[in-house]
């Protein structure tokens, strides 16, 4: 009787201990949606208002990350940028190979992960080096894998309404 | 005392780094806050003084830092005058907090969720340029200011990793401490009963000898004796040499180590055994005997010391019946165990009692050893068993005795 209360006790303790942790640490980085260790939603993320253009040299061959996404490494002026070119079947689709040390422009949003790395969610891309040229999400963000996306959205124009719930920002997509 | 002294200054102890993580976290978010503010108000100074420098507002296109997420002015129409976007401007908003800054000339500032997912820090106040107006949305990453907070969830997880850790510890090192104990209480226990068998053996020796020569002369009395009132005197003797000889008995039975031969045992046979024993001075005391065995169940024991249990458990039930009652045996197979049930309806056992019950030498009857049950303890307990006693005063005791069957046997089917 005594053995199993003890168990009971050492279970509950290490139980509480998991939860405590979890609570802790899911503020930065180990959180329980879905969004992954950056928190930046690669699906359907996108923003107008953070759009840029970036141009550098590839670092590094593209690789499959958070929610099975394609990603690579471009070393601009100032700083490293991921860039999210979506997911792996749509991305070997578009046939553009980027090679390290390729020179290539991209246009989209940017955003900075809870991971501290900055990322570019790309609308349009342009391998200087190849000469190759992939439109990976439309002018509002909508994107290219996900089917209805490219034409129907376009045709409303930059700079649309669209707001998230929260008080989230201004503009987007 | 000062077991719950410990504990509550662990408590105590507990409370107060709780506290201090709480209070921790609580204030790094505020730093953060702080931070961001401060830095929003010395961006925005910057973005000021280079549009009163350009009115045209083109060279703010230059201005870059990594903690702007992008930053916009607004005109009263609700036009971007300028955006980090070139595409946005001379488009509208049609977000109205923008608006409100150049209606009530106030700053805002609060976390916003930008179209990727990226929580930011929104900064909106009023710009004052040369002729009007404008309103400055600045959005800022977090990642940076958000440090303090990030390092502050690390220390209140390893806070409470540490305490739950302690207490862990605590609670082991306290199961520890029990249970030397219980070995030390174990120990004293064995040490009294080496020191019993020793006193025993003495007196089997010093005693038992000569009891057996007194029974002997007063037997001898009994049946030649000089005077005839010397025929009861003789059989009082013969009568009390027999007690003290059961005594001598029950103290040595108690004090030796004995490890005998575990052997299956029928526990029908068992059962009715020592009942064949005590039915006579059961029907004596109008005490109605009845018993339910399951056939074919076999227990695992010395059938001569299961035998005394089981007879000096149904002594002390129809001893507690003189007015008469009944007493029941109940045996069956409970999964590995056999359970031996020995319920009366007698007088029961007084709540004071209840603890002593299997102490050596305590006893209720006028001429009781005190050995009975504390024998039956030891006898079950070197089986390894239990034995365990209900009793409700005014209604009678029930004696449950768990002891461990035979491998390899099934579920005993059919009763008697």
């Amino acid at each position: 009787m005594r053995k199993e209360r003890f168990s009971l006790v050492i279970t509950l303790a290490v139980v509480l201990n998991c939860l405590f942790i979890g609570t802790s640490f899911a503020g930065f980085g180990f959180g329980g949606d879905d969004l992954g260790k950056s928190g930046l939603d690669f699906n359907k993320g996108y923003d107008v208002n953070t759009v840029t253009t970036v141009s550098g040299r590839v670092a590094s061959s593209p690789r499959t990350g958070e929610n099975g996404h394609v990603f690579v490494d471009v070393r601009t002026a100032g700083e490293t940028i991921s860039l999210n070119l979506g997911p792996k079947r749509f991305w070997e689709k578009q046939e553009i190979p980027l090679r390290p040390n390729d020179v290539i422009a991209a246009k989209g949003s940017k955003a900075q992960g809870q991971d501290g790395k900055t990322y570019l969610l790309v609308q349009k891309l342009a391998n200087r080096t190849t000469g190759a040229n992939a439109v990976v999400r439309n002018e509002r963000g909508g994107a290219g894998w996900s089917g209805g996306n490219m034409g129907g959205m376009m045709s409303n124009g930059p700079g649309g309404g669209m707001m998230r719930g929260g008080g989230g920002g201004m503009m987007r997509r | 005392m000062l077991k719950r002294f410990f504990l509550l200054s662990g408590m105590g102890i507990s409370l107060i780094l709780v506290w201090f993580a709480v209070s921790n976290y609580r204030a790094s978010r505020a730093i953060a806050e702080e931070n961001l503010l401060g830095l929003a108000h010395s961006l925005a100074a910057v973005i000021e003084g280079i549009a009163v420098r350009d009115p045209s507002l083109r060279s703010l296109a230059e201005f870059h830092t990594t903690d702007i997420a992008f930053f916009a002015l607004i005109d009263g129409a609700g036009r971007y005058r300028f955006h980090t976007n070139a595409d946005l401007v001379g488009t509208s908003t049609d977000v109205d907090r923008f608006i409100a800054v150049l209606r009530n000339k106030t700053a805002t500032a609060s976390r916003v969720t930008l179209g990727t997912g990226e929580k930011a820090y929104e900064f909106c106040s009023p710009l004052y340029v040369p002729g009007e107006t404008l309103a400055l949305c600045l959005t800022l990453h977090t990642y940076r200011s958000d440090a303090v907070v990030r390092r502050a969830e690390f220390n209140t997880a390893v806070i409470f990793a540490l305490l739950v850790a302690g207490w862990v510890l605590l609670a082991i090192l306290y199961r520890f401490s029990l249970r030397e104990e219980h070995h030390k209480m174990e120990m004293e226990r064995r040490e009294r009963l080496a020191q019993l068998g020793e006193m025993g053996a003495m007196l089997a020796h010093e005693i038992r000898n000569p009891l057996a020569g007194i029974k002997g002369y007063a037997q001898i009395i009994g049946k030649k004796p000089l005077d005839p009132r010397n025929a009861g005197f003789a059989q009082s003797i013969v009568k009390e040499t027999l007690r003290l000889e059961s005594l001598v008995s029950d103290l040595l039975a108690y004090a030796g180590n004995d490890s005998s031969l575990m052997v299956p045992i029928e526990l029908h046979d068992l059962v009715d055994g020592a009942v064949s024993f005590i039915r006579h001075e059961a029907e004596a005391q109008h005490v109605t005997v009845m018993c339910e065995c399951s056939e074919g169940v076999q227990v695992s024991g010395n059938r001569d010391k299961l035998g005394q249990v089981l007879l000096n458990l149904m002594k002390n039930a129809v001893q507690s019946m003189p007015d008469g009652g009944t007493l029941r045996l109940h045996g069956e197979k409970s999964g590995k165990s056999v359970t031996i049930t020995v319920s009366d309806s007698g007088h029961g056992i007084a709540a004071e009692d209840m603890n002593r019950i299997f102490e050596p030498f305590f006893t209720t009857k006028a001429r009781g050893t005190g050995l009975g049950l504390a024998l039956c303890k030891k006898i079950v307990e070197e089986h390894k068993g239990k034995i365990h006693i209900e009793s409700t005063p005014g209604k009678g005791t029930t004696v449950t005795l768990v002891l461990p069957g035979v491998k390899g046997q099934g579920k005993g089917g059919s009763q008697s």
